[in-house]
């Protein structure tokens, strides 16, 4: 009974975690068929009437649209595999070995999780000037990366630690080394872990991208912009 | 061969190694290379793009920074701090930032506690463990993946509160909607204060981290690993 | 030598992966450099998913300057109006800033401040002369410790606009124009679900109108003092006669900030509130939300100190790293050209310009009313901290609305703050 219990219950705070997750991006979906005129309207309406496809045509016949689009596409792919890369690497390390520093490189990495971004912007900015990565691809890709290996090599640590000594020795009694280990055995065994850490950094990178880039060429991501105030209500 | 050049230590011992038992694993790996090299990539772009920026924005927090490159800032010491200390709307966003987080971890742990199995506080009650005790010994590490998880999801979390209510409401109307994010951001971005700006979110890291690593704690001692 | 065999195809995908990054960042870094001169333009022309204005821009205007002025290239970026500041200060920090920024005026005292923009009064030889052109509300964004850092580029205010059904409702064919004209209004109005007057917030944006036209002020004209000024008996009397009409419910709630109330863009259409004062982009917004709705635009409802609103808009600065400042100036003078405004005006802007009235009213007829009354409007205080006094201003008058101070005793307070600030406090 009590189990019973315990599932219904986990059921619904998953169908209730859903319907939030999922609503917002519904509505997204719902208002890039709306003209802009009803975008705002209140209250909102999830049917759009009418429907219109102009902001998909609008978008795609945008000059730089393929342009834009497929630097995005890059950055999030390139980011994504390179963050994957790395921070897989130094999970393993960090749940396969000891070593000395061990702690305080942890422990710093653990930095990256509590600074606020925002308060790093202008020297990030000023460092990538100095470095020659401003107006490049690889710039982005540079700052992407380095800003999400905290949260992925804390999330596939806490997994590697989690599989069985037992595979490893096996395997090295086999001659695996420990690039054999990582690559062969914790990356595959790993792939729940791996997968959630490559759609939060996917994520991000592709939020990171919107502000990058003006978000009205995306014509599908256009809702947020929208949704604050509009700035000429203030006074411009 | 390409395996000396990258791993030379673990190449030369191989063929002796293969004989070896395994409980010989940990002896040797700890004197070896291999982990360095696991981390040095990593490690390299988390220094020159985190870390040193973070280094930079700590200096800030000691002037009354001045933006543009080339303008002298005064070195002012604590006075940012002092200031932080005082301000009432600081801490009025700080606690409500974390008043946020405490209902989302409240329900995640409750989800948790409802997934302890039955049985085995069961067999604690009869062993003659009393409520503390079978707190520590069966509830406390069964919840404790749950336990990382709200730790990292209270600081990331944190972060997405901040875009959504930047977007919808930019802090206002009297800045009432403020999540100390908000209130950082319009500190250095709309009054261009970065000094106070930085020593704001210098704070806020310390009290996040501070968090973070008690409950990493918590979590690393019932598992068994030591930190 | 299986396990070289891995650290090696290990290597090569490291390798390969960065060849790749470095083939992608040369790609993108490649600049023209054959040009003479090019001269970098930021604004947020293209705010609101709107493509008209920077289509003007990058198909019309900027080929007309270039062929006028050869040897000349302009490059328009547009940025999201959300990110602007950010980037702009950022750019500050790197001294990475454009030639040119089309700013909003609340920004222009805030990087003259920093001294990262050009005086363009003592820079530009003609300067008088453009400057002479423009309405003077709109001009004084632009003056900060005794010089001007830009000229206007675009201009809005704020006008009374009215909805006939709720006046009938009140028993009036025409708009309130009076203070006495409210009062009466309101009487009328009591008891029949209709407010009077909504408005969004308690900001300097919002706030300022009501003020001058009382009779009163924020500061001092010199922008030292607020003591003596903000707490004067003829602002008191103006605020006492706003707090009397939200106490009566003829002011909704939503001007001391309830998310939950109807936004002033939905309840004037649909005969919740008698009158708002806004700006002249809503028109567009009801064209396509509520095509049937035929707003009634009027001057400000005059008060002991007459009609006058508050001036919005952008100016047009120059940064002091730009390296073609000459080339820039040329770019700034032929904004001021009739060609470059009235082809603005027809994607939706208002002139800067008075003498283009005309011209102005013959494309879009209900700038009338804007127009006319951008002629005696005023700007808010051009200082570097004049977000702040957005906050003192609605923080303090919402107590007062709420009944939780007085209204002297609020504006008391807030007159302190903003003293604190004038004088360069945090």
């Amino acid at each position: 009974m009590r189990r019973r219990i315990a599932v219904s219950g986990r059921y619904l705070a998953l169908i209730f975690g859903l319907i939030i997750t999922v609503t917002p991006f519904l509505y997204m979906v719902s208002t890039s068929f709306k003209s802009q005129a009803f975008v705002l309207s209140f209250p909102p309406e999830f049917i759009p009437r009418p429907a219109t496809l102009s902001n998909y045509s609008q978008a795609l016949t945008t000059q730089n649209f393929k342009l834009y689009f497929l630097n995005s596409l890059i950055v999030a792919v390139v980011s994504t595999t390179a963050s994957i890369l790395i921070s897989s690497m130094m999970a393993y390390a960090f749940a396969r070995f000891r070593f000395p520093g061990r702690e305080i490189i942890f422990r710093t990495l653990l930095i990256g999780l509590v600074i606020p971004a925002v308060m790093l912007l202008i020297p990030q900015f000023i460092l990538a000037k100095y470095l020659g990565l401003l107006n490049s691809l690889f710039g982005l890709i540079f700052f992407y990366v380095a800003g999400s290996l905290s949260l992925n090599t804390f999330l596939l640590r806490g997994f590697f630690a989690s599989l069985p000594l037992d595979l490893d020795h096996a395997m090295q009694v086999d001659g695996g080394n420990a690039w054999t280990r990582y690559w062969r055995l914790a990356m595959p065994l790993s792939k729940p872990a791996v997968a959630t850490a490559t759609c939060h950094t996917m994520g991000a990178c592709i939020r990171g991208l919107i502000n990058c880039h003006s978000a009205r060429h995306y014509s599908i991501y256009y809702f947020p912009a929208l949704l604050r105030s509009r700035p000429h209500c203030r006074g411009g | 061969m390409a395996a000396r050049l990258t791993v030379g230590k673990e190449t030369v011992s191989r063929a002796a190694q293969l004989n070896k038992k395994s409980s010989q694993l940990r002896a040797r790996i700890q004197k070896n290379a291999t982990p360095y090299l696991f981390l040095a990539p990593g490690v390299l772009l988390f220094l020159t793009a985190v870390i040193y920026p973070t280094l930079q924005a700590l200096k800030m927090s000691f002037y009354d920074w001045k933006i543009v490159s080339g303008a002298i800032s005064q070195f002012i010491g604590f006075e940012n701090y002092i200031r932080a200390f005082r301000d009432s709307h600081f801490w009025l966003s700080l606690s409500k930032g974390i008043w946020k987080g405490v209902g989302w971890a409240m329900m995640i742990f409750l989800a948790a506690l409802q997934g302890v199995p039955k049985e085995l506080e069961e067999a604690a009650d009869v062993d003659g463990a009393n409520r503390w005790q079978r707190f520590k010994a069966v509830t406390l590490p069964a919840i404790a993946p749950a336990t990382t998880f709200v730790a990292i999801m209270l600081v990331i979390g944190g972060f997405n509160v901040f875009i959504s209510v930047q977007l919808m409401t930019d802090g206002g109307p009297i800045g009432q909607t403020d999540v100390l994010l908000t209130y950082m951001y319009r500190q250095a971005f709309s009054f261009l204060d970065f000094g106070y700006g930085s020593a704001l979110s210098a704070i806020l890291s310390l009290v996040v981290f501070a968090f973070a690593l008690i409950q990493l704690r918590l979590f690393r001692s019932r598992s068994g690993e030591d930190i | 030598m299986k396990n070289s065999t891995k650290w090696g195809s290990a290597v090569t995908l490291a390798t390969s992966l960065a060849l790749l990054v470095a083939s992608l960042s040369s790609g993108i870094t490649s600049a023209s450099a054959a040009d003479p001169v090019t001269i970098t333009f930021w604004g947020a022309y293209g705010n609101g998913g709107n493509s008209t204005q920077q289509d003007a821009l990058n198909k019309e205007l900027i080929p007309a300057f270039e062929a006028a002025n050869p040897g000349i290239t302009v490059k328009y970026v547009d940025v999201a109006y959300d990110s602007l500041l950010q980037k702009l200060t950022t750019s500050a920090a790197g001294d990475e800033l454009p030639d040119l920024v089309r700013a909003d005026l609340g920004w222009v005292p805030k990087f003259a401040d920093l001294g990262v923009l050009v005086p363009l009064s003592s820079k530009m030889s003609d300067f008088k002369a453009l400057a002479a052109k423009t309405y003077p509300g709109s001009l004084s964004t632009n003056f900060y410790k005794g010089k001007y850092y830009g000229l206007p580029l675009d201009t809005n205010t704020r006008v009374l606009i009215s909805n006939s059904k709720a006046l009938a409702a009140a028993g009036r064919t025409t708009p309130p124009k009076t203070f006495a004209d409210l009062t009466t209004m309101a009487t009328k109005l009591k008891g029949k679900k209709i407010a009077l007057f909504a408005d969004g917030g308690l900001g300097a944006w919002n706030i300022s109108p009501w003020i001058w036209s009382g009779g009163g002020d924020i500061t001092n004209a010199a922008q030292t003092k607020s003591t003596g000024y903000l707490n004067s008996a003829k602002n008191v009397a103006t605020v006492q006669m706003l707090v009397n009409f939200y106490k009566q419910k003829l002011i909704p709630n939503l001007i001391t900030g309830n998310k939950g109330a109807v936004g002033t863009s939905d309840g004037l259409p649909k005969g919740l509130y008698a009158t708002i004062f806004d700006g002249p982009w809503m028109s567009g917004i009801w064209t396509g939300q509520y095509p049937k709705f035929k707003p009634i635009y009027s001057p400000l409802p005059a008060g002991p100190g007459g009609s006058i609103s508050v001036v919005g808009g952008e100016d047009i600065v120059l940064t002091s790293s730009s390296k073609n400042q000459d080339a820039a100036m040329k770019f700034i003078r032929f904004t001021q050209s009739s060609q470059f405004q009235l082809a603005m005006v027809k994607t939706g802007q208002m002139t800067v310009i008075p003498a283009l009235m005309k011209q102005e009213i013959a494309t879009t007829p209900y700038y009338a009313t804007f127009a006319a009354q951008l002629k005696t409007a005023k700007s808010r205080l051009a200082i570097p901290d004049g977000s702040k006094v957005d906050g003192i201003l609605s923080t303090n008058l919402t107590q007062a609305f709420l009944g939780k101070t007085t209204v002297k005793n609020a504006l008391t307070v807030a007159a302190a703050q903003i003293d604190y600030i004038l004088a360069g406090g945090k």
